[in-house]
């Protein structure tokens, strides 16, 4: 549910919305001071960063953009590849917000829409976070990952997808499938340790598509991004990349390992690479504290 | 006029609100609620606070489906929920065409929530909304097995809307209206660009889908059991044209619902509103500011 917006209510979280060109904004805010925009995909946001928001919320306004409604939108409305028209409407979106130059945290497959905006509109992104990019790489690396993307690429598959997914049946009988077999088996491979919430927890918040009130661009996010975020279009202008730019992985990362961290930092010019130990592709729950305190002391930084 | 867009169980709702004072709501179905209510708004907003809700994207996303719900029960739950969150606690609603039904449904279920009830060229006791043979065409393509997958398919798509574009539409929206509004190519295409909203560049997300889902799954059998039991007071419009809803069907909704009264605008047809809109929203007004 919504929460009008005011001035009053932005040292707490407040989720709103607003729209551009009939597609959907969902954001979230907290905090006063200087912005910083969060992005993530394919899943839910408000969750990825939901211990990151707070933190840094102390000292920043803390935009999370939910960009999955223009994700969803592209493949029947939209123009270009879906890196190009996602990019478009996030520079339309910071610009409804009121937001000229910020620096942008992003993590997993939010990293290559990052990368985008800070190559084609180096004036709107002042700095760059980045947790377990993809944009060097097109997928993880793990076999459940390699198991996903290997099959809803098979051509016709989108065709299909929906054939079956437009039968109700069907759909709940994949959404249970998903929550008691392979979204487990999915959601440990992004944590070194158990987390305490458990593996349902996760899952259910971050694939809110199976959620009570289900998320209605959960599914088409999901398709879109595997079948259409490509970054070919950008991955030979990422060393062009001026700003200066965090990258954070898990040590124990079996999505994007240690190998692909180091072609990011020879790739990046202005980068610093850092390892957080006993965490992998979630280091942003597992490690919360540390990565809140590189992220801060790197905006700091930036003040001197 | 100014547009706004509100999250309803992570289901983003539009809505244009113009005016201030008592709250009066207007939704429309199957098309742009914009282009139904674009000569009646700023009328009304004189003597309230309109809000023209869009209910397309509440049934492109079909979370209705997933939640095993009702189109009709699901769009009655965001109705209220909206105005839970824009703190309306009671209010005037105007239905037009297939959102007639959903209207009367939500009047004769939540008469502490609905003041009055304005319906232009309601659908419900009619089911398809008009004879003329563009609706039968519609009604009999739309009803095939397999189109709603069809409607997924982005060349079908594109096809669908290339072939609308050049004559098919016009043809279409021709029919929408009586001999009042110029039939010229131009201006149908405009219409056409208007009411379907998918024609827009850029093309209007929510548009495309909608047609197909209202037809197949916005039934109207669960609410005519509650069209006797509207207590409000009912204005009902309609036009007198042979593709119009029918006399008899405008008589039964008069006989029907105990309190209401039928203005019948001569030479309309499914949009008196919008034909003679001067007349229709000294009416309405006229009935909404009414004891």
């Amino acid at each position: 549910m919504i929460e009008q917006a005011s001035p009053a209510a932005q040292t707490a979280l407040t989720r709103k919305a607003f729209e551009i060109d009939t597609i959907p904004v969902i954001y979230t805010e907290m905090g006063t001071g200087d912005p910083i925009v969060l992005l993530h995909l394919p899943v839910n946001p408000m969750h990825v960063y939901k211990k990151t928001v707070p933190e840094l919320a102390k000292h920043y306004r803390v935009i999370t953009l939910d960009i999955r409604p223009i994700v969803a939108s592209w493949y029947y409305e939209g123009y270009g590849t879906l890196l190009r028209f996602v990019t478009d409407y996030l520079v339309k979106a910071l610009d409804r917000l009121g937001l000229t130059r910020v620096p942008v945290i992003a993590s997993f497959m939010g990293c290559g829409v990052a990368m985008t905006l800070a190559i084609r509109n180096p004036d709107r992104v002042s700095r760059l976070v980045m947790i377990s990019p993809l944009g060097l790489t097109t997928r993880p690396k793990t076999s459940a990952f390699g198991l996903i993307f290997g099959l809803m690429n098979l051509p016709g598959m989108r065709s299909l997808f929906h054939l079956f997914m437009s039968n109700m049946a069907f759909q709940r009988a994949v959404l249970k499938f998903d929550q008691r077999v392979f979204g487990p088996y999915r959601v440990n491979e992004f944590f070194y340790q158990a987390p305490a919430e458990g593996i349902a927890h996760h899952l259910s918040q971050l694939y809110d598509g199976l959620g009570d009130p289900p998320n209605p661009f959960a599914f088409e996010t999901f398709i879109n991004v595997i079948q259409h975020l490509r970054y070919r279009e950008i991955r030979h202008l990422i060393p062009t990349i001026e700003q200066r730019t965090l990258l954070l992985f898990g040590e124990e990362d079996i999505l994007i390992p240690a190998k692909t961290a180091r072609r990011y930092k020879a790739t990046l010019p202005n980068s610093e690479l850092h390892f957080v130990p006993k965490a992998r592709v979630f280091l942003h729950w597992e490690a919360a504290d540390q990565v809140n305190g590189l992220i801060r002391e790197f905006l700091q930084r930036r003040d001197k | 006029m100014h547009r706004e867009v509100i999250e309803i169980d992570l289901v983003p709702v539009l809505y244009y609100v113009e005016g201030e004072g008592e709250p009066v709501i207007a939704f429309h179905l199957p098309t742009s609620p914009h282009h139904c209510f674009a000569r009646n708004v700023s009328e009304l907003a004189k003597s309230f606070k309109v809000y023209v809700v869009d209910l397309r994207p509440p049934v492109v996303l079909k979370t209705w489906r997933m939640r095993n719900m009702r189109l009709i029960d699901y769009l009655e739950e965001v109705v209220l929920k909206f105005m839970d969150a824009l703190g309306i606690k009671k209010t005037r609603l105007i239905g037009a065409h297939k959102a007639g039904a959903l209207a009367m449904y939500m009047a004769a279920r939540h008469p502490d929530r609905i003041s009055k009830l304005v319906l232009y060229s309601t659908l419900g006791l009619t089911r398809a909304p008009s004879s003329a043979p563009a609706f039968r065409f519609i009604f009999f393509f739309m009803k095939w097995p397999g189109v709603a997958f069809m409607g997924r398919v982005k060349m079908i798509r594109q096809f669908v809307k290339w072939a609308d574009l050049r004559g098919v539409g016009q043809w279409r929206v021709g029919q929408f209206f009586g001999p009042g509004e110029p039939h010229d190519h131009a201006t149908l295409t405009r219409h056409l660009e208007l009411i379907y909203t998918t024609f827009l560049s850029p093309p209007d997300i929510w548009a495309y889908e909608v047609m197909i889902f209202t037809i197949n799954y916005l039934k109207y059998d669960v609410v005519d059991p509650f069209i006797p039991q509207i207590t409000q007071k009912t204005l009902l419009v309609f036009g007198d044209d042979e593709y119009a809803i029918p006399q008899a069907h405008q008589q039964e909704y008069r006989r029907l619902i105990k309190q209401s009264e039928v203005l019948t605008i001569k030479n309309t047809r499914l949009y008196p509103h919008y034909e003679c809109a001067e007349e229709v929203n000294a009416h309405t007004i006229r009935f909404l500011t009414g004891d």
